[in-house]
């Protein structure tokens, strides 16, 4: 992901046309990115990620003749449009609060395991300390380097860089991970 | 005993899954750090597993948003030439609305040229256009306020006195000149008043320049001297029979002045005494610009009757000449005025 590779580069040009207004280049550039955006939004609003995203996704569109720059840059745009929306919905959702909307972590955890893998992964993930669990996602599921990682969450980036740490010795630790392992000795993707 | 072990069995375990900042970086990269971080390299590799077709359900609503808003933004861009258009047109009438103010200010304080003040005047004199100046002086024109500044020129203060002349109904004064009186005077009832105030400032600066001629009769006792060889005194000053020529002017004010500017009278009060007070207040103009400026005086009454043409000489204006014709002086309008009421 973080190598230039063809499918990048496939990605740059599908970033193009949609500014044009292509919308198979759009097309592309969901497929490609669309996947991250939801996990990384899991991991942040829990059930509420698909509004999250759709709404993310809607203000690209709104702006995307606007905005200037490269994939990696719109990768960061995206990811900081992503987390400010989560942020509006939270916000909504404390002042209409239903039961049960904030035990999403753990149970999820729960109920991915007996899912799919990706569901079970992101949903431990999602168990770490929110700093924690959002620089490792940002990190190696959105595949942002250290900087814009720092600038989307506002932090240092030796301060992302130690998240990063903490949280994978945390998820290596974490009990979850063995037992799978244990089940599924092959591992997965 | 077994406490400890259990505490050495965390330590080994822990030191076996350490990760430091390296192995952190490798991982993050999707690279294999070691058999021993196995487990969190399968959970990294699901986390960033490729879509699911669940992840990815929404690519048609999405699509469709994209392809919406594309065809709202090209139908807003074709819609910006009409936005320009309103811009444009509406910073035109502004521009229009500017100048047309600009310029109705000029002519409300007579400083458009020459030309065009003549027009503005001729088109809204009843809005209080002054005509344009004329002659070489600084001097507002007389009709520009109800009663003539000081230093107005004499020449179109005979005009005006001419008219008003013509407006007690001596002669018949043409509609141009009896709407430029009006406009002179404020409205139609001043105008008794308006004359009644110039002819005694005519007459109170029989000699002096016109500068002095509102102070009032009793404030220019100066006599009258006369103003060029050839011209009689008598004929400069007949306008109080009763008085001798040099007597100075203080004495009496004027019959018609009198009554009309101290009560404002109607027009029919001061109708008989029109006469006599016709007569002086139109000799004291012509003996002013004979005695101060004869040279001024003559010109811009030759200046007056070109540049204001056909349509600012009135038939009366027109008509008194002839009869000064009878006159020993009669190139001069101001003596063929003076005489034309005895006769």
């Amino acid at each position: 992901m973080r190598r230039p590779t063809p499918a990048e580069h496939e990605l740059q040009e599908a970033l193009r046309a949609a500014q044009r207004g292509d919308a198979h280049g759009f097309a592309q550039l969901w497929r490609t990115l669309q996947p991250a955006v939801l996990r990384y939004l899991r991991v942040v609003i829990g059930d509420q990620a698909e509004d999250a995203a759709s709404e993310t996704w809607l203000h690209v569109i709104r702006d995307l003749d606007r905005f200037d720059g490269d994939l990696a840059a719109f990768r960061g745009w995206l990811f900081r449009i992503a987390r400010h929306r989560a942020i509006d919905l939270r916000r909504h959702r404390r002042s209409f609060p239903w039961p049960g909307a904030d035990l999403v972590a753990p149970d999820a955890a729960t109920v991915a395991f007996e899912r799919g893998s990706t569901d079970w992964a992101v949903g431990l993930i999602a168990t770490l300390p929110a700093d924690q669990a959002e620089a490792v996602m940002l990190r190696i599921v959105a595949g942002l380097d250290v900087a814009t990682t720092a600038q989307i969450l506002g932090k240092r980036p030796g301060a992302i860089r130690i998240a990063t740490m903490r949280g994978l010795r945390r998820l290596a630790t974490h009990p979850q991970v063995n037992a799978r392992i244990a089940r599924e000795p092959a591992g997965e993707g | 005993m077994r406490t400890p072990r259990a505490l050495l069995h965390a330590m080994r375990i822990r030191r076996t899954h350490r990760i430091g900042p390296a192995e952190a970086e490798q991982l993050v990269a999707g690279d294999h750090p070691g058999p021993a971080h196995t487990p969190l390299k399968n959970l990294l590799d699901a986390a960033r597993a490729p879509a699911t077709d669940q992840e990815l359900s929404g690519e048609k609503a999405v699509v469709a948003a994209f392809t919406a808003h594309r065809r709202r933004a090209a139908r807003a861009a074709r819609r910006a030439p009409a936005r320009t258009r309103t811009a444009v047109v509406t910073i035109t009438a502004g521009l229009a609305l500017l100048t047309l103010s600009g310029t109705a200010v000029a002519a409300r304080t007579g400083n458009l040229p020459q030309e065009a003040q003549q027009h503005a005047h001729r088109l809204f004199s009843a809005l209080g256009v002054p005509a344009p100046r004329t002659g070489t002086t600084r001097a507002p024109v007389p009709s520009a306020s109800t009663a003539p500044a000081p230093g107005a020129t004499a020449t179109p203060r005979v005009l005006v006195l001419g008219w008003c002349d013509s407006w007690r109904g001596a002669t018949p004064l043409s509609r141009e000149n009896r709407r430029k009186l009006v406009a002179a005077a404020g409205n139609e009832k001043r105008v008794d008043r308006y004359c009644a105030d110039l002819r005694r400032s005519a007459s109170a600066a029989p000699s002096g320049s016109p500068g002095t001629g509102r102070q009032g009769p009793a404030t220019t006792p100066r006599p009258v001297t006369p103003p060029e060889p050839g011209v009689p005194p008598g004929l400069v000053t007949p306008l109080r029979p009763a008085t001798p020529p040099g007597s100075g002017v203080p004495t009496p004010p004027p019959t018609s002045a009198g009554p009309a500017a101290t009560t404002g009278a109607p027009r029919a009060a001061t109708e008989p005494a029109g006469g006599p007070g016709r007569g002086q207040g139109l000799g004291k103009p012509g003996a002013a610009a004979h005695n101060d400026v004869p040279m001024r005086a003559a010109r811009p009454a030759r200046v007056a009757a070109a540049s204001a043409g056909p349509p600012v000489r009135s038939k009366s204006a027109q008509s008194e000449p002839r009869r000064a014709s009878a006159s020993e002086r009669g190139s001069r309008a101001v003596t063929g005025a003076m005489q034309s009421p005895p006769g």
